[in-house]
């Protein structure tokens, strides 16, 4: 019964103290070194289905490429995200474009701004390019597991042409991808918090007694 | 680098066959000169007109190799033919460690012979305290001469003999047998004592005689054959005495029979048949055949030799005697006695040892497995071919092994004759692969096969050769020469018996001396139909005939394509291909790609995935081989080794490329067969 309650108390703060921060979603720690290249497929587009620490207002995505041809040159990119609670054509959520992005040899990071777009906590999010200028080999970062949110490491998704999906198994590790929210506290979130305060300081009290 | 897939990657050898054949063929080769050597070459060259792609050389001279008794001579003819073989791309092979056959090692020290135990062999001490009188404990035979009729000699009733009196040895009659029809057999039971050494012996005389005659002692008791021998008479001959012992081991009342088998043509007599006990032919005396006298009536009571008695050796079985155990019988060894001996006349002494048994026809004699010196030798042996020989491969020669498990060395393991023989196998291997890692290694097929000679009680093995197969190690390539049960033999070795799992490959030894090469490479071919793992056949002759080589080669080239048509095997159908998109590591440079194999259907011995239609510019860089008999050719594949029922196995195939062309393919899947 003491450690149910001391889990409980945990929990409880580790929620609210999320609720407080910026990130949603993070698996940006540990590259694997692994890419999946979009001629490799030929894929059309390339994503991951992610489970977010919480629904919020989405503010910003970023998102990691690499070149494995020549440099230089710019080429289109567009951020698709869906709600996985419906029908994934039928869901889609939000369009957002990175036009005219710079070659470079390497790795590319790109940044979407989303406003402050409502999000639910499990997402599928895709990425495509398009007007690659010639020579360019391009492909979305593998990174370890997410330090933030969650998924289900052996999930990823891709498509040759939309709407056909297909299911791709990896394991341990998922595409590169930092989803962050507008800081804005919620009032149910400070409640919880005292919530949670005032379980753990019963459990301190009998461990004394 | 973090790695995509975690689960178990399966890479194993398996089926991977040629779209043309080993074609191979068994030289026997010992040149003594220059002029041996250019016959040998002009044979080579001939077989290698004919398309013969490899030479298995039987030679003594390996055997010979490394020995300080025996050293083998003109080893430099012998490289010289090994070159000109090699020199022609033809893949070379010696025939070592002749295990069965094992005179050529024998010669080093015949008491490394496999021999089994004599027990409470008795003698007397004379009166004049000088030496052991053998005692002749057996009864005698009934009516030995055919004196007294019919009587203890007819009880078969076979028909075509009887009693002649007009012929005989000695005394007034014989007997007979004349244009049979079948079996005519003569036999009496023998009363003898179990693990006693008995001589027997029959006189022999034959008139315009053919047929396959043949004298047996056999215990039916134990279904065990104590000795046989064909009958090696002239077609027309006079009174010939033949001699030969027996070990009675575990028999108390086994047979003496003699006569004809399968019908004959013309006449042949016996006479003054002969049955004694004896002792001490072929007598071993090495660590693992200890001999022990004792006073039979107080068996705790012992003599000691150098002391009570005289060293006991059998003046054959010395180092350097060339082919020693060349009779079934010569007179023993008498056991003489020191002036301070002990003994007194009339004592009794009883004496345990062993004992060779010669097989006939061949006087076949196996080396003991266990003995250290002889296990040295090996070592050295091996040490010398190598040095001498480099570049070739190698053949174990384990064959027809008719003693086994029989000496306090080989028991004193505690293993079966089959567990025995693979831990055997296994070490030769080791010692081989150690001293040549780069050659490629063979054995006969015969003692590794429960549809040959891996049985219960071959010949004079005492146990079971079952589970010999288990110390073959996997990179061998077997040399099957069971040719009167070839489709199970192969079959066997294939592994697609559950009891013998390990898919080897193999080379049918065909041929044999049948005088007819182009039916007998057809017939071989038919029979390996279906049976995955043949990579090619081997002109096998016995008798230095290769009158053959031609029509077989060709008759082996005509049907390979059908071999290998009957062999391949697409499963696709049957398993569930899962295959993840192709991510690019950007620390090895490789495209990496995870393909999970599940199989629906029945169990299959061996599984490849096979990758057709690669864009260009994309290359598989791990495959095991590509397709040559599995249509389409040039197509890369990746061996997923056996796949149990509901089973999934886990491939990950790697890839590089030039440009920028998608990595996709068609994908099946190959069962056993080839590819």
């Amino acid at each position: 019964m003491k450690s149910a309650l001391r889990s409980f108390a945990l929990l409880t703060l580790g929620f609210a103290a999320v609720a407080r921060g910026s990130t949603l979603y993070s698996n940006t720690t540990t590259d694997t070194l692994d890419t999946f290249f979009y001629s490799a497929g030929p894929w059309v587009v390339l994503g991951d289905r992610i489970h977010l620490i919480s629904p919020g207002a989405a503010s910003q995505a970023n998102v990691e490429f690499s070149n494995d041809g020549s440099a230089g040159g710019t080429f289109d990119a567009e951020l698709d995200l869906f709600d996985v609670g419906s029908p994934v054509v039928g869901a889609l959520i939000g369009t957002f474009d990175l036009t005219g992005n710079s070659i470079g040899a390497g790795k590319i990071d790109l940044s979407f701004s989303l406003g402050a777009l409502a999000v639910p906590q499990d997402l599928i999010f895709t990425l495509s390019v398009s007007n690659v200028s010639l020579g360019v080999d391009l492909g979305v970062d593998m990174f370890e597991p997410p330090t933030v949110g969650s998924s289900d490491n052996s999930f990823m998704i891709a498509a040759t042409t939309l709407p056909n999906y297909f299911q791709l198994g990896t394991t341990n590790e998922n595409v590169y991808f930092q989803l962050s929210a507008q800081d804005v506290p919620e009032p149910s979130s400070v409640a919880l918090v005292g919530a949670g305060l005032l379980i753990a300081g019963i459990g301190a009290r009998r461990r004394r007694k | 680098m973090k790695t995509v897939v975690l689960s178990l990657v399966l890479i194993t050898a398996a089926f991977a066959q040629n779209s043309t054949p080993d074609l191979w063929y068994f030289q026997q080769a010992y040149p003594e000169s220059s002029s041996d050597v250019s016959a040998i070459e002009a044979q080579i060259d001939l077989a290698f007109s004919y398309g013969y792609t490899g030479v298995v050389f039987w030679s003594s001279a390996f055997n010979f190799m490394g020995s300080s008794v025996f050293p083998a001579n003109n080893v430099a003819y012998m490289q010289q033919v090994v070159a000109h073989a090699q020199a022609r791309g033809m893949k070379t092979t010696g025939q070592v460690s002749p295990y069965g056959y094992s005179d050529d090692a024998l010669i080093n020290n015949p008491n490394w012979a496999e021999g089994a135990h004599l027990t409470g062999s008795q003698f007397t001490v004379n009166a004049t305290k000088t030496a052991l009188v053998p005692v002749n404990s057996f009864g005698g035979l009934v009516n030995p001469g055919f004196e007294s009729g019919v009587t203890g000699w007819f009880d078969f009733g076979d028909p075509n003999m009887g009693v002649d009196t007009t012929v005989f040895h000695s005394g007034s009659a014989s007997g007979y047998i004349t244009n049979s029809t079948g079996f005519s057999r003569f036999h009496q039971v023998l009363n003898v004592i179990p693990w006693r050494q008995y001589h027997c012996r029959i006189w022999i005389k034959t008139a315009n005689f053919q047929a396959f005659g043949l004298i047996e002692v056999y215990d039916p008791s134990s279904s065990t054959v104590l000795f046989s021998t064909p009958i090696g008479q002239q077609s027309t001959q006079d009174w010939t005495a033949l001699d030969f012992t027996f070990n009675s081991r575990g028999a108390s009342q086994p047979g003496l029979y003699f006569g004809v088998w399968g019908g004959s043509a013309g006449s042949i007599w016996f006479d003054d048949a002969l049955v004694e006990e004896t002792s001490l032919v072929y007598v071993l005396r090495r660590p693992g055949t200890p001999l022990n006298a004792y006073d039979p009536a107080n068996p705790s009571h012992v003599f000691w030799e150098g002391t009570d008695f005289n060293p006991i050796l059998d003046p054959q079985l010395v180092s350097g005697a060339y082919y020693p155990f060349s009779n079934f019988y010569h007179t023993p060894v008498t056991v003489t006695l020191p002036a301070t001996t002990s003994l007194a006349p009339g004592q009794k002494v009883a004496i345990d040892y062993y004992a060779v048994q010669p097989i006939a026809q061949n006087a076949d004699v196996g080396i003991c497995l266990t003995e250290t010196g002889a296990q040295k030798w090996l070592q050295q042996n091996a040490q010398a071919i190598v040095n001498n020989m480099p570049g070739m491969n190698y053949m174990l020669s384990y064959d027809e092994m008719r003693h086994m498990d029989s000496c306090g060395s080989c028991k004193a393991k505690n293993m079966t004759p089959g567990q025995l023989l693979g831990w055997h196998v296994t070490n030769t291997a080791s010692l081989y692969q150690s001293l040549a890692p780069s050659a490629s290694l063979y054995t006969w097929s015969d003692m590794f096969d429960p549809y040959h000679n891996a049985v219960d009680h071959y010949y004079l093995v005492e146990g079971n050769i079952a589970g010999s197969w288990a110390g073959v190690p996997a990179n061998f390539k077997i040399m099957n020469w069971n040719l009167g049960n070839l489709t199970n033999s192969l079959t066997w070795f294939s592994g697609l018996n559950l009891q013998q799992p390990t898919a080897y490959k193999q080379v049918i030894a065909g041929y044999y001396d049948s005088g007819d090469g182009a039916a007998s490479a057809t017939q071989e071919l038919q029979q390996a139909s279906g049976i995955p793992g043949v990579t090619g056949l081997m002109y096998t002759s016995w008798s230095i005939d290769y009158s053959q080589l031609q029509p077989f080669a060709a008759a082996v080239k005509k049907n390979w394509t059908a071999y290998l048509t009957s062999i391949v095997s697409t499963v696709t159908p049957q398993v569930s291909i899962y295959a993840t998109g192709v991510s690019y590591n950007r620390g090895t440079g490789l495209f990496t790609q995870t393909v999970k194999l599940t199989n629906n259907g029945a169990a299959l011995a061996a599984a490849a995935y096979v990758l057709d239609s690669l864009h260009a510019g994309v290359t598989m860089s791990n495959p095991s081989g590509t397709t040559n008999a599995a249509l389409p050719a040039g197509s890369p594949y990746l061996e997923a080794g056996p796949i149990g029922a509901g089973a999934t196995v886990t491939l990950t195939i790697h890839f590089t490329r030039t440009g920028t062309p998608p990595i996709t393919y068609t994908a099946r899947v190959l069962g056993s067969g080839p590819r």
